[in-house]
């Protein structure tokens, strides 16, 4: 006979032993976390022996209706597939676990949108993820995947992708029609250029593409006027495209580590920046944009070969001229 | 460990904020009374410029606060990818110096 879920919690609370999140929707289990913000390691039962994680396994697998899972962080190595169990699944996030591959059972829920399956040493994507057509986060970064499947196009309602530190060597041009991305995360890959399709991606609020090898930004960039924020450390940038000022939106821009030596008039227009990072570039003073950014209260410009003085900043709360 | 005065940490950051395996053991290990200890931490890993507290150094830290040791001086995020930034490290250990002979007059 199979345990209720309020019954299914007592004994996990058993199992677990430290206080964790979950929630009741008509006597079923809908939530739960075993991941915690307010513990340093976060997976909760990161620590406990691989027998008791299974027998902590065994009885998450019998909670059939929940929908958010969060099991990050824990080093379960893998997941049994009668996890398939959990069809009703929209939440789960099962990263940092060491699991190696994509748990095949993840093909028996039915509809998905938001998964998790970062830094698990996983070379390879598998095509059923294309059935989760609502998909509207989906983070597989610190994987070492060599290919992004074209099937992967039919996720027409993404809003994050995270992609950072793959063994990818070109961003995959099916990622230029996920029309609704407000962030893309991208980095520590050899790619030299970007293509001029990111102008496609109209909802754009977060681009991160550091530790990259660009050496140039295409004007495409500077049509997407919702960006808030743009991470572009530690590349080989030399100049920024002469109409980035039609960013106006822009809070934050970090471009550390680079090889510019100067910024686009156009700059000064960016009247949102409240956080920018030139530190190490080849600055020989300091841009005069700077001293019309009204809003700027953080500001890193330590390892430029800057000749003379610098101009007094007092506009500007935090001012970083040496690490 | 009791004979010592000071702690040096150096410590990637690995997975999603994670302590790399043997060092978290030995984190989870480590029960001294830091009370009348000091200790510093150097961070290896690839973060200046977009986060102001990061992984390894955040997980360390937070466990010798517990532990009741007293910070020498400020932790470093050593750049380590694409460059390394052995000019902050030269810097820092240049402040541990001086804290150290600072203690000991």
């Amino acid at each position: 006979m199979r345990m209720n879920d309020f019954d299914a919690i007592d004994l996990l609370k058993k199992k677990v032993g430290v206080p964790f999140h979950c929630r009741f929707e008509n006597e079923r289990c809908v939530e739960l976390d075993l991941a915690s913000q307010d513990y340093i390691f976060r997976g909760l039962v990161r620590h406990r022996t691989q027998s008791e994680k299974a027998e902590i396994l065994c009885v998450i697998a019998g909670l059939t209706s929940l929908q958010r899972l969060n099991l990050r962080s824990n080093m379960f190595h893998s997941i049994p597939d009668y996890f398939g169990n959990l069809a009703q699944l929209r939440y789960l996030d099962l990263s940092s676990n060491h699991l190696g591959k994509v748990p095949l059972w993840i093909h028996e829920i039915e509809n998905l949108e938001h998964l998790n399956l970062s830094a698990n040493d996983i070379g390879e994507l598998p095509p059923f993820l294309s059935k989760f057509h609502n998909l509207k986060t989906l983070r597989l970064h610190k994987n070492t995947f060599r290919y992004y499947p074209d099937d992967y196009g039919v996720f027409a309602k993404l809003e994050l992708l995270n992609l950072y530190s793959s063994r990818l060597k070109r961003i995959p041009p099916v990622i230029f029609d996920y029309s609704k991305l407000r962030v893309l995360a991208w980095g520590v890959t050899p790619i030299a250029d970007l293509s001029a399709d990111i102008g496609r991606l109209q909802e754009l609020e977060c681009l991160m593409l550091q530790c990259n090898c660009l050496t140039v930004l295409p004007d495409a960039l500077c049509e997407l006027r919702r960006l808030k924020s743009v991470f572009l450390l530690q590349n080989r940038l030399k100049e920024l495209p002469k109409e980035i000022g039609n960013l106006e939106n822009l809070e934050h821009v970090t471009l550390y580590q680079n090889e510019l030596g100067s910024l686009p008039a156009s700059f000064e227009n960016l009247k949102n920046l409240r956080r920018l990072n030139l530190a190490w570039n080849r600055f020989e003073e300091l841009p005069p944009v700077m001293m019309g950014l009204p809003k700027l209260e953080w500001f890193g410009f330590f390892y430029n070969p800057v000749r003379g003085g610098m101009p007094r900043l007092n506009h500007i709360k935090e001012v970083i001229l040496e690490k | 460990m009791d004979q010592y005065e000071l702690f040096l940490f150096f410590s990637p950051t690995y997975g999603n904020e994670e302590l790399q395996q043997d060092m978290e053991k030995f984190i989870i290990d480590f029960k001294l009374d830091m009370s009348r200890k000091y200790y510093a931490i150097c961070e290896l890993g690839n973060y200046y410029g977009y986060e102001a507290d990061f992984g390894a150094m955040k997980i360390i830290r937070h466990h010798l606060e517990k532990l009741r040791g007293k910070e020498l001086v400020g932790p470093l995020s050593m750049d380590s990818l694409p460059k390394k930034d052995w000019k902050a490290l030269a810097s820092w250990c240049g402040k541990l110096n001086d804290r150290l002979r600072d203690a000991h007059e």
